[in-house]
């Protein structure tokens, strides 16, 4: 899988997982943008390690606000594996 | 009714022990596969682990207890009761300072912790003489070693802290009446197979319903990652969770094409118990036309074990329901009291703040209520954020909040005074002016429905969410006064 595949399956499972009307991009919000709960990110990051077979730690969430962040941090872990 | 002969918690799991006995206790998940434990496996870890504590003299002490939602962390819990010790209960997403104070405040012996909280137990700087329990430690078998400590009613038998902000949280103290009325209660009279206690252990609704979930002789799923939530729900297939309103938005959005119980997603869910915060009453409908059942939960840390739990229905989606046979309630000035079996002994070390909120058994919830001729009990606000206008008229900002919440571009909205004027803090879905203007036009409508005093004359908008408490809710601090708000 490119970079470029991985990244549009992960905006996939982003819609899929939130639901969201919105168009997400790299430098959407998961929070201030998409309105999500933190309970909401938590299940998107459930629903992102059943799509790549991958563990997230909740930790790293700390560091991600943004779609865009959230693709690099997979696929550095898709990287990692 | 309670059973009222049960007195401590030693009696507790003597009873949890007879009531589960050669069933099934327990279901957990490690990684897609699912796990089990019996009664007989689980209580002869809890024996053992009080064994442990009992050899290391922590009978009549403080310990604290860490870690993720797992069966391990109930039998270091119920091994503590076992050994005749008191338990101490911390959240693992606390900073590693905060634990080191917080068990310093309530004088810690010992602190049982799981590989989640290693680090951080590690880094908090607690005193040589606190002890280190890994659980889980194998240890070599101890025999028994000292003679039972006698557990009266009263004494002190549970400590956890109230979700507040961090640095001020208060420590709430339960007795041992107080613990064994909170677990053995049947305030659920609905019938349940296996509820999935996914709600962080560390809060007395954590905790709580999981072991009345055991006394009313039903099995326990444990979901330890809310990243997991759905899996739990199809692989376990739970019939009963207990939430908090945005994990009922979470369950309500995926019902929707769920079908009857969730059956299309592979769940059997039968009943929700949303408590924590304002209901979600939008989500009702729904949820009746999946063949859910909806009990909405109402009490408070201070309160115990014992509080509301009311089944919902659409045509009257607002109350908090009548209260249980269990629990008395008063309205005085407009504030609701609660008194029960379950109600806190106090704040550890805090008289002052203990003598504010608990008269002759009384809890004083701080929360405005209003009865119907029906008996039915609707929430109208918080005592302590009331708006005391110039005019002597008192204006309650969460009846606002809520009023304003309507409006689908809030995102999150506090209600407090600025230049003497009732002002709307507000957090929009979207920036853009556009959304500002429906803003703008639906607090206008508001202000066309209410007498001019409870009238919102400003609004300022923010960029950026309010600051929360680590259970989610919204700070007022220097906004509206020092309290908090639940969302």
């Amino acid at each position: 899988m490119t970079v470029e595949e991985a990244k549009k399956e992960i905006f996939r499972v982003i819609v899929e997982s939130t639901e969201t009307e919105l168009e997400v991009t790299e430098d959407t919000s998961l929070v201030k943008d998409m309105g999500l709960s933190s309970v909401e990110v938590f299940v998107l990051l459930g629903d992102l390690e059943d799509a790549f077979g991958i563990r997230i730690p909740a930790s790293e969430l700390r560091q991600i606000r943004t779609a865009g962040e959230l693709c690099r941090l997979v696929i550095s872990i898709l990287k990692g594996k | 009714m309670s059973e009222q002969k049960v007195q401590n918690m030693k009696q507790v799991l003597d009873s949890l022990k007879k009531k589960t006995e050669g069933k099934r206790l327990i279901r957990y998940m490690e990684d897609q596969e699912v796990m089990e434990i019996s009664s007989r496996y689980f209580f002869e870890q809890v024996q053992e682990e009080a064994l442990l504590l009992e050899a290391q003299g922590l009978a009549g002490k403080q310990v604290g207890i860490i870690g993720r939602n797992s069966w391990r962390w109930l039998v270091s819990f119920c091994g503590i009761f076992q050994a005749g010790a008191v338990a101490v209960l911390l959240d693992r997403e606390l900073d590693p300072k905060m634990i080191g104070k917080l068990a310093e405040r309530v004088e810690l012996a010992a602190i049982c912790y799981d590989d989640s909280a290693e680090e951080k137990i590690r880094a908090a700087g607690l005193s040589e003489t606190v002890k280190r329990i890994p659980m889980g430690e194998k240890t070599e078998k101890i025999r028994k070693c000292s003679p039972p400590v006698e557990q009266k009613g009263e004494d002190l038998a549970c400590i956890f802290f109230t979700s507040g902000t961090t640095a001020e949280s208060k420590a709430v103290m339960l007795s041992q009446q107080g613990l064994a009325a909170s677990i053995c209660s049947t305030v659920n009279d609905k019938p349940f197979q296996a509820l999935l206690g996914v709600l962080p252990f560390h809060h007395l609704s954590g905790f709580i319903t999981v072991l009345n979930a055991m006394y009313l002789g039903a099995e326990v799923c444990l979901g330890t990652d809310l990243k997991y939530f759905y899996r739990y729900l199809e692989a376990m297939q739970p019939d009963y969770v207990c939430v908090v309103p945005s994990m009922l938005q979470l369950l309500a959005r995926k019902l929707k094409k769920g079908g009857d119980n969730g059956r299309l997603l592979g769940w059997n869910l039968r009943m929700i118990h949303c408590g924590g915060a304002t209901f979600c009453s939008e989500f009702l409908q729904l949820l009746h036309d999946r063949k859910i059942t909806v009990v909405q939960g109402y009490g408070a840390s201070e309160a115990g074990g014992i509080g509301f739990m009311w089944e919902m229905h659409p045509d009257r989606p607002d109350t908090i329901g009548k209260p249980p046979e269990e629990m008395e309630i008063k309205i005085v000035e407009g504030e609701l009291f609660l008194r029960s079996a379950s109600v806190m002994m106090g704040y550890y070390k805090d008289p002052e703040a203990t003598s504010a909120v608990l008269r002759d058994g009384w809890y004083a919830t701080g929360d405005l209520a209003r009865e119907d001729e029906e008996g039915y009990l609707y929430l109208t606000g918080r005592k302590n954020n009331r708006i005391i206008l110039a005019n002597g008229e008192n204006v309650s900002p969460e009846e606002i909040e809520t009023r304003l919440y309507a409006c689908k571009e809030i995102c999150e909205v506090l209600i407090g005074v600025e230049n003497r004027m009732i002002t709307a803090f507000v957090f929009p879905e979207e920036e853009g002016e556009r959304i500002r203007c429906r803003i703008r036009s639906a607090i206008e409508d508001y202000n066309k429905e209410v007498p001019l005093y409870r009238q919102v004359q400003d609004v300022r908008f923010l960029d950026k969410p309010f600051a929360k408490t680590t259970g989610g809710k919204i700070l007022r601090r220097g906004m509206t006064g020092e309290k908090e708000y639940d969302r």
